[in-house]
């Protein structure tokens, strides 16, 4: 609530995103600064995944959590990292002006990165002053984020008995470094950590995005999603949702550009975000088995060369959710997948948990006219773009919506409903949701290019 | 429209309403709360409950050490509590009228304490 609090998030998520950046200059190199800057949003987000990712596995490991140990994390990554890319010949960047925009282009993104601007400067003000009202995030989230910031560690009563005791410890960990970044466990100004997270993910998008999109069709569809009325209620909420959301996107945002350009960087970079999002949510792993099952398909024919690489980032997203499974089941803690994985559940259930995903993604009232607008974008896509890539994404979110009435059908003692204290469906349904209006550019800039014959803006 | 201009027409799109949102919001202050904002100091015609607090410290052994004093003075029955701001409160809650809780404020200073009638926050 204070600005001494304030200032210490500044500095926690520039120390993010120096992480970020970092590492991505070991995995491509940045000849300018101002692709630096371009991909500073990814570089966030990468930033808050890696150190979630390294310190799940400290603290499974039994190393305490304070302040000494975040810095020490953040610039030894950030140190090793500058020192990996210099060894792996990556030249310094410089300053030096890149192709320009045309004139039209130029005041295109001027005015949606003053429209957008302007929304996160509205968000930043709900945010400030937000009391600890989300359910869950009273409930379980923050205490237990409190409880790795006290016991500087995963307390075992805390992680073992309050609700969701399967539930991955990332989000908690990010929570505990912002209460050390902030100088107490202040859970009103907490908030504005995902104020962070949120400009972080849609500087990502338009960074990720910007090159590949006419700035026409990048801005708008940025500024729908934003204004969507289930997000503009809930992005802010200390929760894990929207950053397993924000995760699993923005990999298969990069999965999706590597399929076009084999840049190798986007699946390294992708891999440690799905990594991210194993240890972000439950659904996270269902989230990278559908991002990675989706490319092997879209790779089909240059099987040979890309799947070993398919498999390498399948490897990493497993390998850094397993230490995490192995502390809870240790301690005889289970329930993370049903049973028999649905598998035993009749026909009627499963027509009705269908229909319910069905309902909630085109429901009017929590996603606008996204889902529509996707479907549309998707068509056009399919018809007169790349096809491949509106294959992958049509996979990827058909996947994703599967996943979604599996969840529900699978676990008997979840009613048939919309209701979010009975059924996540809504929550889960954001991501499907998020990842369409970040393919919608795509795919429409897709089928303009290729209707009209010409090369990428 | 020469390039130079269109840079200069988009970073004024970019900047002025950037800039003055928050300068408009901002006119009239913008509140930042503070470790102030729980300490609710009683008035003559103040209702609710009264506590008569000895202070606070940032460290519950900080705040332990203060008890002792306060016990030691006489105040057995006095406690510490979490202040909602981060702090830790010492104070004694057995206050029923404000005029009492004036008397035990000037005999709690005349012992030495910095002591201070407050409002005790909801719930």
């Amino acid at each position: 609530m204070s600005v001494r609090a304030i200032t210490g998030l500044v500095v926690l998520n520039a120390g993010f995103a120096a992480l970020g950046l970092s590492l991505l200059y070991a995995l491509r190199g940045f000849s300018r600064w101002q692709d630096a800057a371009r991909l500073a949003g990814l570089g966030h987000l990468l930033g808050v995944a890696a150190f979630g990712v390294v310190w799940t596995e400290l603290l499974v490991l039994g190393v305490p959590f304070n302040g000494r140990g975040i810095v020490a994390t953040l610039v030894l990554g950030i140190a090793g990292a500058c020192v990996a890319g210099r060894l792996l010949g990556r030249p310094v960047p410089r300053l030096a002006r890149g192709p320009g925009l045309t004139t039209l282009a130029l005041l295109v993104t001027a005015a949606g990165v003053a429209l957008v601007g302007l929304l996160l400067e509205a968000f930043f003000r709900a945010a400030r002053l937000q009391s600890l009202q989300a359910s869950n995030a009273w409930a379980f989230w923050v205490p237990k984020a409190k409880a790795v910031y006290f016991f500087e560690g995963l307390d075992e009563q805390v992680f073992t008995v309050s609700a969701g005791p399967t539930y991955p410890p990332l989000l908690p960990i990010v929570d505990a470094a912002a209460f050390h970044a902030m100088g107490s466990v202040d859970v009103v100004t907490l908030h504005l950590q995902f104020w962070f997270l949120l400009v972080g993910a849609v500087a990502a998008l338009a960074g990720l995005l910007y090159r590949h999109v006419p700035a026409w069709l990048l801005w708008p569809s940025l500024l729908v999603v934003l204004v969507v009325p289930r997000f503009g209620e809930r992005l802010l909420t200390p929760q894990a949702d929207v950053l397993v959301d924000v995760f699993f996107v923005l990999a298969a945002l990069l999965v999706a550009l590597w399929l076009d350009d084999r840049q190798g960087w986007r699946l390294a970079a992708a891999a440690v975000l799905l990594a991210g999002a194993t240890l972000t949510k439950r659904e996270g792993l269902l989230f990278a088995a559908v991002v990675v099952g989706a490319a092997l398909v879209a790779s089909w024919r240059t099987r040979r060369r890309d799947w070993p690489l398919l498999g390498a980032v399948a490897l990493v997203a497993v390998a850094a959710a397993v230490p995490w499974r192995l502390w809870y089941r240790a301690r005889d803690v289970s329930g993370e997948a049903p049973g028999d994985l649905g598998l035993g559940v009749g026909a009627d259930r499963t027509v009705d948990a269908l229909r319910l995903s069905l309902d909630v993604l085109f429901e009017t009232s929590l996603w606008s006219v996204v889902p529509f607008l996707f479907l549309l974008a998707l068509a056009a896509g399919l018809a007169w773009g790349d096809r491949r890539l509106g294959a992958y994404f049509a996979i990827v979110l058909g996947a994703a919506f599967l996943g979604g009435a599996w969840v529900t059908y699978s676990y008997a003692d979840i009613p048939i409903t919309a209701n979010e204290a009975l059924n996540p469906i809504v929550r889960y349904t954001g991501a499907l949701v998020l990842l369409a209006a970040a393919a919608m550019p795509l795919l429409l800039a897709s089928a303009w290019r290729h209707g009209r014959g010409s090369e990428r803006p | 429209m020469t390039h130079r201009s269109a840079v200069v027409l988009a970073a004024a799109i970019i900047a002025v309403p950037l800039i003055g949102y928050p300068l408009v919001v901002g006119a009239d202050g913008a509140r930042f709360p503070s470790v102030d904002d729980c300490v609710k100091i009683a008035r003559p015609g103040d209702e609710g409950e009264l506590d008569l607090v000895f202070g606070r410290r940032d460290t519950r052994a900080e705040a332990d050490e203060l008890l002792d004093r306060v016990r030691g003075v006489g105040y057995v029955d006095a406690v510490v509590v979490g202040d909602g701001c981060m702090r830790w409160k010492v104070l004694y809650d057995g206050i029923e009228r404000y005029e009492q809780g004036l008397e035990s404020r000037a005999e709690a200073r005349g012992a030495g304490l910095d002591a201070e009638l407050e409002l005790e926050p909801p719930g």
